[in-house]
């Protein structure tokens, strides 16, 4: 079996594809590339499909040996990226020989990185997707995070590189979700589930008060600090949790639900953050202030359709880069 | 019927009367029609207690095509005859393998042999599936039996457990954290990948338990952890 070979995690890294979708009614979560656009470039540089399983890199890199001739690239959040001494750019095809070291340095803004090879890594499939969800100990390798001493199948490159070129493209401009702590994020929700069911004193101390990202966020949840919010409402029936739902426990401090989340819960959720400001959320780090504002289905439509139009033309520029995997 | 948005891609349909089987019926034969009128585009339908959310393909389902469907169902239940499957369960009750046994029985003012016995001579029914993959809310405990969730919860509860809390029962599926009360092991493997759909409960069965033997518990592949 070639592939790469683990040899140190900084924090927290993963195996992740676009998720284990339709199962959500068997109480087995999504899981999946928080940052789905950024595995998706990533693939579509090394000519992989979207839902090719690649490696999610959490905030202090990774060091990996190449066992085999591979392709690979790497987006999301910036890192600094070494294939041995040499250091490559983010954002377009990096090929490597066998025996090299690829080193991925900690995050210079941002928290998710997204490493793929061409044709993916093999890991088995779990109920359809390679996705990693330590909780339910399903996907990657064995259910867990990647440790040293792992080795990730992935298929040898059917084109011998051909040093010293070893980037043949220039760098993308890729957009990114990472932002710098000096901007309040702005993290637009569609209200709903128990939206009327709150007070409407709740509603103001939701969308009226700057709150700040908890140290403890992960891929499950991601806290929100601030004045407690109270919901008013006492004990509800459990029921469907949402990408992305406000969920507020009773301690008033609001959770935003990410991909890893339970699929039941039974505290109030008033709504659920459109897509591109939930990514942008989780890119974000401890500290960084975030608002909460409301809006109306049509203007969230019109935001979410402009944000993957715009999204679609990116990947579509990417297509021409590499040749497609088996 | 109340609906509202679960997100762009989501539809939640909340029914007004209190938990019951019937309600859970219900809400599945609400499940049923909408995914046979819409059988390409919908991702997911998930019941709690009293809801069900569904989950779609804004490419593929239109959500004013699926909010017509939903709003045509209004008031539609299920018949009677309409039940799940029945699930007979084996557990192996005993000190040994059910920590809280003892405190389950003062707290009831019961003997343990009362609290067993009460425990596995009802039907339960299967509200919902969550918290863990294979993990589902059976419900309601003989109202004798009814106890808070433990104040502070373990860090680690054996797989397969069998536990109460408040009105409602339910087995671990897999070795969790957990914060109920444990009255025994069963050998029965609940969460199967192989399988298809991998629970082996769904939403809507009527779950028994069975009395057995620790020998019986080891001779059907029980495992101590």
């Amino acid at each position: 079996m070639t592939g790469l070979s683990v040899i140190k995690v900084g924090l927290y890294a993963t195996i992740q594809d676009l998720g284990r979708v339709g199962y959500l009614g068997y109480g087995i979560t999504t899981g999946g590339a928080v940052d789905a656009f950024a595995l998706r470039c990533a693939n579509r540089l090394v000519g992989n499909t979207d839902n090719h399983a690649g490696i999610e890199v959490v905030l202090n890199g990774i060091t990996l040996v190449a066992t085999c001739d591979l392709q690979l690239a790497l987006c999301g959040a910036p890192v600094t990226l070494h294939v041995n001494d040499e250091q490559c750019f983010m954002n377009t095809l990096v090929v490597v020989t066998a025996g090299s070291t690829v080193t991925l340095g900690r995050a210079i803004k941002g928290t998710y990185s997204y490493l793929a090879v061409k044709g993916g890594v093999s890991t088995p499939l779990v109920l359809g997707s390679r996705s990693t969800v330590i909780r339910e100990g399903l996907g990657g390798i064995t259910g867990e995070a990647l440790k040293a001493g792992d080795l990730l199948p992935a298929a040898s490159s059917d084109q011998p590189p051909e040093t010293p070129h070893r980037q043949r493209h220039e760098p993308r401009q890729l957009p990114n979700k990472t932002s710098t702590q000096a901007d309040t994020l702005q993290l637009r929700f569609l209200p709903g589930i128990h939206y009327d069911d709150v007070t409407q004193d709740c509603r103001e101390d939701l969308c009226g008060q700057i709150f700040s990202i908890s140290g403890s966020a992960n891929r499950m949840a991601i806290p929100l600090n601030g004045s407690p919010v109270d919901t008013g409402m006492t004990k509800l029936w459990s029921e469907a949790t949402c990408l992305g739902s406000i969920q507020i426990p009773p301690d008033g401090q609001p959770l935003v639900l990410m991909n890893d989340r339970q699929t039941m819960g039974g505290y109030p959720q008033v709504g659920v953050i459109i897509p591109p400001d939930r990514v942008r959320l989780s890119q974000a780090r401890a500290g960084q202030r975030v608002r909460l504002e409301a809006l109306s289905t049509a203007q969230a439509e019109q935001i979410v359709w402009l944000h993957e139009h715009y999204e679609e033309t990116h990947l579509k520029a990417l297509d021409s880069l590499g040749s497609p995997a088996p | 019927m109340h609906l509202s948005y679960a997100g762009l891609n989501g539809i939640r349909i909340s029914l007004d009367d209190a938990p019951s089987p019937a309600l859970t019926a219900d809400l599945l034969e609400l499940r049923d029609r909408i995914t046979s009128k819409h059988p390409a585009g919908l991702t997911d339908c998930v019941l709690g207690y009293r809801t069900l959310t569904l989950f779609f393909d804004l490419a593929e389902l239109p959500r004013e095509t699926l909010l017509a469907t939903i709003r045509e169902l209004d008031g539609v239940t299920a018949s009677p005859q309409c039940r799940g499957r029945m699930v007979e369960l084996p557990v192996w009750y005993a000190e040994e393998s059910g920590h809280d046994l003892l405190r389950v029985a003062e707290h009831s003012g019961l003997s343990v042999q009362e609290v067993i016995d009460l425990h596995s001579s009802s039907s339960y029914n299967a509200y919902a599936t969550g918290f863990a993959p294979g993990f589902c809310y059976l419900g309601d405990i003989p109202e004798v039996l009814e106890i808070p969730r433990l104040r502070t919860p373990r860090r680690i509860v054996p797989a397969g457990s069998v536990a109460i809390a408040d009105r409602q029962t339910a087995v671990y599926p897999s070795a969790s954290p957990g914060g109920w009360h444990l009255l025994g092991l069963c050998p029965t493997p609940l969460f199967n990948l192989e399988l298809s759909p991998p629970g082996l409960i769904a939403v809507g069965d009527l779950v028994t338990f069975k009395p057995i033997s620790r020998d019986e518990f080891f001779e059907l592949g029980g495992t101590l952890m």
